[in-house]
């Protein structure tokens, strides 16, 4: 299953996501978060639609100068 | 205006080497400045005023017996309140978890006290540094104007060392934090390349992209906390300016935030360097656009499982913006959080292969001047306020505040010196220079 859009997501489908990632937080609650889960998710998509030529997600820069 | 508040580390030592000054009287002036002045500051959580004076005591001791520990030996410093400093609560400017008593020291104050370092206070800073402020602790002005913040995260570092009282600070930087409040402030701050400095016993906010660094009056003083907090040498000469290759970076966004007068004095700053012989040439890098995406995708899932176990424990005790921010960072997929170290990874890359062109980088620190509160992350003014900095937290790479000259408002405005991973000496060294051309400037408050 893919993540939902986030023009389709409302404070329910989010308090369902919070629980996925570790977090229980009650209905009123979540409606406090959407605003601000929403901005991120939309960054979230931005990175989604890129073509990113980079091999393997271990982005940690530790040695940023070996990055082949 | 007192002289003595604002020498220059190597200054004090001289000083203190001729006797003509002591750890402790330089010590109690520094409490007795703090006392006058941080009423309009809050720049400190926690004044230690019985250790420092203890620890004064002991320098000036050793140093009578000839035991130098070097540079900042008996020098006042502040640590930033996410910092454990042995039987100091850290409180995080926070109510959640707050206050712990750590039982040992910081890899990074150890150090410092080995340094002979004095540990003069823990320092205000924006709630668990995670970009806003906690409601019940305020924020911390700037000494330019004190109805202004001083910035953030490490704010009460950099105003204490602005207005005189102490000579250096700590601060961390997982998106700006150090270089926008010494931006702000008016002074040099440096976030290291990643993984130079020690962050055991430094309360994380995001592994991948936290850091600790120097923030001080001059280039030099940042130079000598840095060999303090590390035990490497970064000597920090002046460097010779002339063929020196300096790529001015095209950030995407700049016209929607970038300040007239920001803009202004960093155009003269690029100048005055062109006159003296860098070769300065326009440079871009292909997805900047996308490094606030990425760092905000990286950054919050790792605070959320930071305080996964706090916010379900003590939700209340954080402030709502900071708890709204940790809250959400559980909703993000792992394929986003994954894409985002790809997106690190390949701009890493494309930084790599534009050193290959040119010796460092330059960009405004800030696209403006302090503003009276900070922005809250994640909007647009957030954006705005990272737009330069955040980019350095995804790749690694040094970054260093120096002043670059007062606004119309008499505000201080900052330039960026960003060089190759693990060469933090050239970055202070073209600080040092570039402080040769444009000599920062004092703060105007005074008890």
């Amino acid at each position: 299953m893919s993540s939902p859009s986030p023009d389709d997501i409302d404070a329910e489908t989010l308090r369902r996501m919070l629980r996925a990632g570790g977090l229980e937080v009650t209905a009123a609650r979540a409606s406090a978060i959407l605003p601000v889960a929403l901005a991120l998710l939309k960054g979230c998509d931005r990175l989604a639609s890129l073509d990113i030529e980079g091999s393997g997600g271990s982005g940690i820069a530790q040695a940023p100068d070996k990055v082949p | 205006m007192s002289e003595i508040d604002f020498l220059s580390i190597a200054e004090l030592g001289a000083r203190f080497r001729q006797k003509s000054l002591s750890p402790v009287e330089v010590t109690r002036r520094a409490l007795a400045r703090i006392k006058a002045l941080d009423g309009r500051l809050n720049a400190f959580i926690t004044l230690l005023e019985k250790e420092s004076l203890a620890e004064a005591a002991a320098a000036e001791r050793e140093l009578s017996r000839g035991h130098d520990r070097g540079p900042l030996h008996g020098v006042p410093v502040e640590i930033k309140d996410l910092i454990a400093v042995a039987g100091a609560p850290t409180t995080f400017a926070s109510r959640a978890g707050s206050p712990r008593h750590p039982g040992k020291d910081a890899a990074l104050v150890k150090n410092l006290r080995e340094a002979g370092a004095v540990l003069i206070g823990k320092t205000n800073l924006l709630e668990y540094a995670y970009g806003a402020v906690h409601p019940e602790i305020g924020q911390t002005n700037n000494p330019w104007d004190p109805k202004r913040t001083s910035g953030g995260s490490s704010g009460g570092s950099a105003a204490g060392v602005a207005s005189g009282m102490c000579f250096a600070a700590i601060g961390t930087d997982t998106g700006g934090s150090i270089r926008i409040p010494a931006a702000y402030c008016g002074i040099a701050g440096l976030k290291p390349s990643y993984g130079l400095v020690d962050l055991d016993g430094v309360q994380a906010l995001s592994w991948s992209l936290d850091h600790a660094g120097p923030l001080a009056r001059r280039v030099a003083d940042a130079a000598r906390l840095l060999e303090g907090m590390t035990g490497g040498s970064f000597p920090a000469r002046p460097h010779r300016l002339k063929g020196l290759r300096l790529g001015v970076m095209a950030h995407p966004g700049q016209d929607r935030f970038l300040r007239p007068a920001v803009r202004e004095h960093f155009e003269q700053a690029v100048a005055r360097l062109r006159q003296v012989g860098a070769e300065i040439e326009p440079v871009s890098i292909a997805g900047l656009e996308h490094a606030a995406d990425a760092l905000l995708t990286i950054l919050e899932p790792e605070a959320s499982v930071i305080h996964q176990r706090l916010i379900a424990a003590e939700p209340g005790g954080f402030g709502e913006m900071t708890r709204l921010q940790i809250e959400a960072g559980f909703a993000l997929p792992a394929t986003a959080y994954i894409r985002a170290q790809q997106l690190q990874r390949e701009l890493a890359r494309r930084y790599n292969q534009l050193f290959a062109r040119v010796d460092a980088i330059l960009s405004p620190s800030v696209p403006w001047v302090a503003p009276a509160e900070d922005p809250a992350l994640g909007d647009d003014g957030g954006e705005g306020e990272m737009l330069y900095s955040a980019i350095y937290n995804l790749t690694g790479l040094p970054a260093l505040n120096v002043f670059a000259g007062l606004s119309p408002e008499k505000l201080p405005v900052g330039l960026q010196i960003v060089t190759p991973w693990r060469t933090d000496d050239l970055a202070l060294s073209i600080g040092a220079a570039l402080e040769g051309l444009i000599p920062p400037v004092r703060a105007p408050l005074e008890p």
